[in-house]
């Protein structure tokens, strides 16, 4: 690291805001898939300090890689080469919640889960909600998008943003900061940030609306014998408001996992051949009997939490999936939308009679999303494969009309097929948006364009 | 056989609890059963599987919502319920010795061989009113059971003490406390649940079968101490420093 450019950094952030040890964690991604070789992480705390960084790497065609909780799943918040990290977790002030509103201002930095718990003292909470809550920062949702349980009920991330303060490449401080709930006075250029993944810019500051916390949830968790069956229920029980959650999941890797929880009573004796889902309902004062006999119409094998501990356990069984697999070996994970009731037919064209590796589908049903996990037990045989199911896959999901990517983003791993999925003409839109904030090309490179 | 299972109604232990001077705020909380009591209900459920008793009845003291507990100890194999109802705080006012002559007296209306209940509710930890019931019905008693076995009219339980493990036998009728590592409660399954609403549910005001005397009275309700952050310490010249000027152990 070029001893002018760490003094220049030290007089805008101070020493004790720079890291150039241990910097694994900053250069590894959460999957162990993707690692840089950054020399030097910054941990500004104030927007000024993001401004100042950025203006002197633009002027000094430094590349920079923003990073919040480094959770994301596509590689897209750890450097390819020495890019400089900018961490965004010691931007971590909440401002303020307004009761009449239901808006809260925040800085980038703050842990989802220190959201809601700020929150709780409203009795209000953050309008999306994803497993990686305890790391996961605000900024890196709005940045990506963030998908999540509760789509099904509460729709897009991108919805409930409201303002947002963004530095520019060039250093510039756009403020975009809006507490209305209505605002419709120009292009909503705040839109193009959130989900861009760190490409245009740095989001310093938003205004969220919050949701009130409901009075009532239940959890249930059912046993089907077939994936239609699980479409089946799905059509019935979407026309509730009170969905809150659906989430489907293979026996085949629930009854691998039962080996986690000897001693803890399990919903079902899980099957390799049946299909589960998780159904969560919420409301001000929810209806359990007339959800159950909707339920009812398709299976007997329900069962319904009493407790929030079962809660919680019920959606650990759901939740580590995405772990699980990952102590089984190498995982190739997708992450796509096609119609639901498309999801086996996908699976089953990659694996024909579902031979192969081992491999699971599972996931936002309710939403049309399914995530799709591979594990290889050697890496050389993850890479030897991954173009070719990749190709096949993103194929199959284009030809339907559908999305390669949902909501995990596109990152390094899926930079390649974007041009499959948007075509030419919007792609080059795109980098046209990109170049006009980013004519150096310094803001996480090489990475979704 | 006839069992009784009586089961409590407590602020749920996955949540957060919120302390008010006059004690736990309860005020829109969730509720949920006891998890010793359920574990007592499991228990007397798998009794049944085995068929070494013939009907489990469960019962709990309190307002209106203890309905639910019951409800749920229904969907989990119980065939009738009792609620004794009271608008009085059950995690204060309902105490020990009351619920034990309330319970004795109706172990003496209806005529069962065995009571069972967890070890103790996890709101005020008394771990008292199944040995009081017992004291009162003069019956043998095995509390902080682990294993429980049943064969012609006589009991043989395992129970953990601080030692180890005790096993107990004695001739039936008898009370038994449940405790952690009797069995895992299963989840309640949604038909069961709906079933559990057509199942005989007795109401009985409390007034009618007792009193509650209050004789225990809670004067203060505080919040532990909020934990301070441990450190590294480098050597142990630091730590013994610290050992005497901050803990004060020496």
């Amino acid at each position: 690291m070029n001893s002018k450019i760490k003094l220049a950094f030290e007089k805008i952030v101070g020493t004790s805001n720079i890291i150039t040890n241990d910097l694994n964690p900053f250069n590894t991604d959460w999957m162990n898939k993707y690692v840089g070789s950054s020399q030097i992480v910054l941990t500004p705390q104030t927007t000024v300090q993001v401004s100042q960084i950025l203006k002197f790497c633009n002027e000094n065609l430094l590349k920079v890689v923003p990073q919040s909780g480094n959770t994301g799943l596509v590689g897209g918040s750890v450097p390819i080469n020495d890019e400089i990290i900018i961490s965004l977790k010691k931007m971590n002030k909440i401002q303020e919640f307004d009761l009449n509103s239901a808006i809260l201002t925040s800085e980038s930095g703050v842990i989802l889960d220190n959201l809601n718990n700020y929150l709780l003292q409203y009795k209000y909470q953050m309008p999306w909600d994803l497993g990686a809550r305890g790391s996961c920062l605000l900024g890196g949702n709005i940045s990506t998008n963030a998908g999540g349980l509760n789509v099904v009920k509460h729709g897009l991330l991108r919805n409930y943003i409201l303002g947002l303060e963004v530095v520019l490449p060039n250093g510039k401080i756009l403020n975009l900061l809006n507490k209305n709930r209505k605002d419709n006075t120009g292009t909503d250029l705040k839109q193009l940030f959130i989900g861009s993944e760190g490409t245009l810019g740095i989001i310093t500051k938003a205004n969220v609306l919050c949701i009130p916390i409901p009075n009532e949830k239940k959890v249930f968790f059912l046993e089907l014998k077939s994936f239609q069956d699980v479409i089946k229920v799905l059509q019935k029980v979407k026309r509730n408001e009170q969905l809150l959650a659906f989430e489907f999941m293979e026996g085949r890797i629930l009854y691998k996992n039962m080996h986690r929880h000897n001693g803890n009573q399990l919903p079902f004796q899980f099957q390799e051949d049946r299909y589960y889902v998780l159904i969560e309902i919420s409301g001000q004062s929810i209806n359990v009997d007339s959800f159950s006999m909707d339920m009812m119409e398709f299976t007997q094998e329900i069962i319904m939490n009493q407790s929030e501990k079962e809660a919680q356990f019920l959606w650990k069984l759901r939740e580590e999936i995405a772990e699980s697999m990952g102590k089984m070996g190498y995982v190739l994970k997708y992450d796509v939308s096609i119609p639901p009731d498309k999801f086996e037919w996908l699976v089953n064209q990659i694996y024909p009679k579902r031979e192969g590796p081992f491999h699971v589908y599972y996931g936002h049903v309710g939403d049309g999303n399914v995530h799709i996990n591979i594990v290889f037990e050697q890496l050389e045989d993850l890479h030897k494969e991954e173009d070719k199911i990749e190709q096949k896959l993103f194929g199959l999901v284009k030809s339907e009309g559908g999305s390669i990517s949902a909501e995990h983003g596109i990152g390094q791993h899926k930079r390649k097929y974007m041009e499959l999925q948007k075509g030419k003409d919007v792609l080059e839109c795109m980098n046209e948006i990109k170049r006009l904030f980013d004519p150096n090309g310094i803001m996480n490179p090489n990475k979704l364009l | 056989m006839k069992v009784l299972v009586a089961v409590k109604r407590v602020v749920d232990s996955g949540i957060k609890v919120r302390v008010k001077p006059d004690g736990i705020d309860l005020q829109g909380v969730k509720m949920t059963i006891n998890p010793f009591c359920e574990i007592a209900v499991e228990e007397a459920v798998r009794l049944k599987e085995k068929k070494l008793i013939a009907e489990i009845v469960a019962i709990t003291i309190g307002p209106k919502q203890g309905a639910e507990s019951l409800r749920h100890a229904l969907a989990l194999g119980a065939d009738k319920a009792i609620h004794v109802t009271t608008d009085a705080r059950i995690d204060q006012a309902v105490q020990p010795l009351d619920i034990a002559n309330i319970l004795a007296k109706i172990v003496e209306r209806d005529n069962y061989n065995l009571v069972l209940m967890g070890k103790q509710s996890i709101d005020d930890d008394f771990n008292q009113t199944g040995q009081m019931l017992a004291g009162l019905l003069d019956w043998p008693q095995a509390t902080f059971a682990s294993n429980i076995q049943i064969s012609d009219g006589i009991a043989q339980v395992i129970r953990e003490i601080d030692g180890g493990l005790q096993t107990v036998k004695f001739k039936l009728p008898g009370v038994i406390t449940c405790d952690l590592r009797l069995n895992q409660p299963r989840f309640a399954s949604v038909p069961n649940i709906m079933k559990a609403k057509s199942k005989p549910l007795e109401t009985i005001p409390l007034e009618k079968l007792g009193k509650l005397h209050n004789s225990i009275q809670i004067t203060k309700t505080e919040a532990p101490a909020i934990r301070k952050g441990g450190a590294i310490v480098e050597n142990v010249d630091v730590l013994l420093q610290k050992l005497r000027n901050e803990a004060k152990l020496f």
